[in-house]
């Protein structure tokens, strides 16, 4: 997808006619002041991570820095797997440090700052959800207010976010899939508003060895890619309620061509990799089940808050991952049957 | 075959029921009917063990609370952090947020307490049974459940006096 | 006995029937003749109904799966219990598992399979393409959870 900056975000949102808004429109504004809010607010705190499938659970633990608009550093502390391990997003890239291998492995976003795009996923956003007022609230001593976001097809609750009321900076967010369970959660522990950070908290060690993809992933539409993958890759004939195609592209599973087409409906998303050379998935530490998807036998497993879904059929080989739960996966799966 | 009888049965009887105390535990649907499925199957392969006359929801709903602390110690030590507290599905915390002082009072209670104020005055298990299932002395089970209760009313009281 | 008013535990422990014989008695009587202590029983009572309709107030039926799941369970002769709820399963290629790969071989290096052998691709090379992808929903988290961040360091 094309990554696109917080200040594009910020320019898309002041583009936006505030002055002839309906009085209902009030809150679906203050969830884009809050998507945008990082683009002139500054702060420093920890974060706590938690992502949850129907069988485990992964959490991190990172102190954060952010620089408005677009310099953020995340230093992790938990788990331990994890620690010490930190990255800087500096506009279109990422760094990522690895003290133990004593390297920086660095990862460019496509065009950054492309607020089209970003207008369409919001779009996107606001016709698949409504948002509605849940509560003030304090948090951490703040003021605060919490709104949730309702599917329009399903009327469930997909998302909880917390603001801050002055700042509208999300302090707590929380997702949950179709039966009402939590599936992840991203919340301050603590926060602190600096009126300014100095760009050398940015800073990644000297010595260390710099590795750069090799290939920088572009995206373009899902037409695109299926001509440029160089085989006769399928789309689905049906996606779920308020799913659209968002961008494909080719991409490279060890030494597999491999094309991934991305949907959407705002919040949700699921892509669809397929390639014409035979893979397996090895699902193996997530635990993975054995399902069918029409006569064809499929493997499901789950990643924290991520559903697989893997199966071969008519002489490709597909793999689902997204935030579907299984039975729209598997709708998904049997609508791309030849 | 009579065992096989038997199980049946006890699905008849008991499976709503095991189901909604296995919820209470997990708060999620999947976990809950994990919980269920497996202690049913435990049942089948002890039945013989049961002894007629008792308390078989005590007995089951020993062993979902049992299969329960073994499945949380056991993601405990998958995962070097703690597994969070179990949430609540959305509708429970809109219901305790808007109007509902004692699901939102229910809601500040220890998982422990929870667990034995309802045993005592929903599903009307005796302090002895509880002890059972819950695997403590009448004598806790006692100080736990007037802990909670005193809890219940301290916070009830505070949620029906000021406006959510 | 009428002097002493029951402190609340007696009452709960009276609404509950746990008292002894003698206690539930003595309770009993003075409960008649006190409106203050009849009022407090009034209390419990209340709450322990209040509790009563919540909870039944939301009662699930018991999903249809999981009586299916039980009788098919019981038919297996294998320990399928103990595999269920760990939710394993055999996969049905039995392939050794592939080492924990950096995320920047995703990138650049490929490894030659034999052609006949299908690749055998990890999840988190799917999971960490699709959170890279998606990143940019307008909610969504900045980054994902680094690739470091699955099972693999754990013994199963």
């Amino acid at each position: 997808m094309k990554h696109v900056s917080i200040a594009a975000l910020a320019l898309a949102m002041a583009s936006m006619t505030i002055g002839t808004a309906r009085p209902d429109d009030s809150f679906e504004q203050l969830v884009f002041a809050a998507i945008a809010a990082p683009s002139h607010v500054s702060y420093t705190g920890t974060v706590e991570v938690i992502r949850m499938g129907s069988h485990s659970a992964e959490a991190a633990v990172y102190h954060v820095e952010h620089r408005a608009p677009g310099m953020t550093r995340r230093d992790y502390t938990a788990p331990s797997a994890l620690a010490g391990d930190s990255m800087v997003v500096e506009g279109p890239r990422t760094l990522s440090v690895d003290p133990r291998l004593h390297r920086v492995v660095e990862t460019s976003n496509a065009t950054a700052g492309d607020s089209t795009a970003l207008n369409a996923d919001y779009a996107l956003l606001r016709a698949n959800y409504r948002v509605q007022f849940q509560g003030n609230e304090a948090f951490d001593g703040r003021p605060a207010m919490d709104l949730i976001l309702i599917n329009k097809y399903s009327g469930r609750q997909t998302m909880l976010l917390r603001l801050d009321r002055a700042s509208k900076v999300v302090l707590d967010k929380e997702e949950f899939a179709s039966n009402g369970a939590l599936v992840s959660e991203v919340r301050f522990e603590e926060i602190s508003y600096a009126a300014s950070i100095p760009a050398a908290d940015f800073s990644v060690p000297a010595g260390y060895a710099r590795l750069r993809e090799s290939s920088a992933v572009s995206f373009g539409s899902v037409g695109d890619a299926m001509k440029r993958c160089g085989f006769a890759a399928r789309a689905p004939r049906s996606l779920p309620d308020g799913f659209s195609a968002i961008e494909g592209t080719v991409v490279d599973a060890q030494g597999v061509r491999t094309i991934q087409l991305l949907y959407s409906d705002g919040l949700r998303t699921v892509s669809v990799f397929e390639s014409s050379k035979a893979t397996t998935l090895d699902a193996t530490p997530f635990g993975p089940k054995m399902l069918r998807v029409g006569t064809a036998s499929a493997e499901y497993a789950e990643d924290g808050s991520t559903a697989l879904l893997a199966w071969s059929d008519g002489g490709l080989h597909y793999t689902l991952a997204g935030e579907l739960g299984l039975v729209d996966l598997t709708r998904l799966a049997e609508s791309l049957q030849p | 075959m009579e065992q096989r009888a038997f199980l049946e049965r006890a699905i008849e009887q008991h499976g709503k029921a095991t189901y909604n105390f296995a919820y209470r535990l997990t708060h999620n649907e999947a976990d809950a009917s994990d919980l269920t499925q497996e202690a049913f199957i435990r049942v089948f392969k002890a039945w013989e063990s049961f002894k007629p006359g008792t308390s078989f929801r005590s007995w089951i709903y020993r062993i979902v609370t049992n299969l329960h602390r073994d499945e949380l110690r056991r993601r405990k030590t998958r995962y070097q952090e703690e597994a969070p507290p179990p949430v609540q599905p959305i509708e429970e915390l809109i219901d305790s947020y808007l109007s509902e002082p004692v699901s939102h009072a229910l809601a500040k209670l220890t998982p422990e307490q929870r667990q034995i104020v309802l045993l005592a005055d929903v599903d009307e298990c005796s302090y002895q049974e509880i002890g059972r299932i819950v695997g403590c002395s009448v004598g806790t089970v006692r100080s736990r459940l007037h802990r909670a209760r005193e809890q219940l009313r301290k916070l009830v009281n505070r949620y029906m006096k000021s406006p959510s | 006995m009428n002097e002493t008013h029951p402190s609340i535990e007696q009452i709960v422990e009276y609404l509950h029937r746990e008292l002894s014989v003698s206690e539930d008695a003595a309770v009993h009587a003075h409960l008649a003749t006190c409106p203050q202590c009849e009022r407090r029983r009034d209390e419990e009572l209340a709450l322990t109904q209040a509790l009563r309709a919540h909870v039944r107030a939301q009662e699930r039926e018991l999903p249809q799966g999981v009586t299916a799941g039980i009788r098919h369970a019981v038919q297996r002769p294998t320990s399928f219990a103990e595999t269920f709820l760990r939710g394993l399963s055999r996969p049905v290629v039995a392939i050794p598992a592939v080492a924990a790969v950096a995320a920047v071989v995703y990138f650049g290096g490929s490894a030659w399979y034999a052609a006949s052998a299908p690749t055998p691709i990890e999840a988190s090379f799917y999971v960490d393409n699709h959170a890279a992808a998606a990143a940019t929903t307008p909610l969504s988290d900045d980054q994902p959870i680094p690739a470091a961040l699955t099972a693999n360091d754990e013994a199963r």
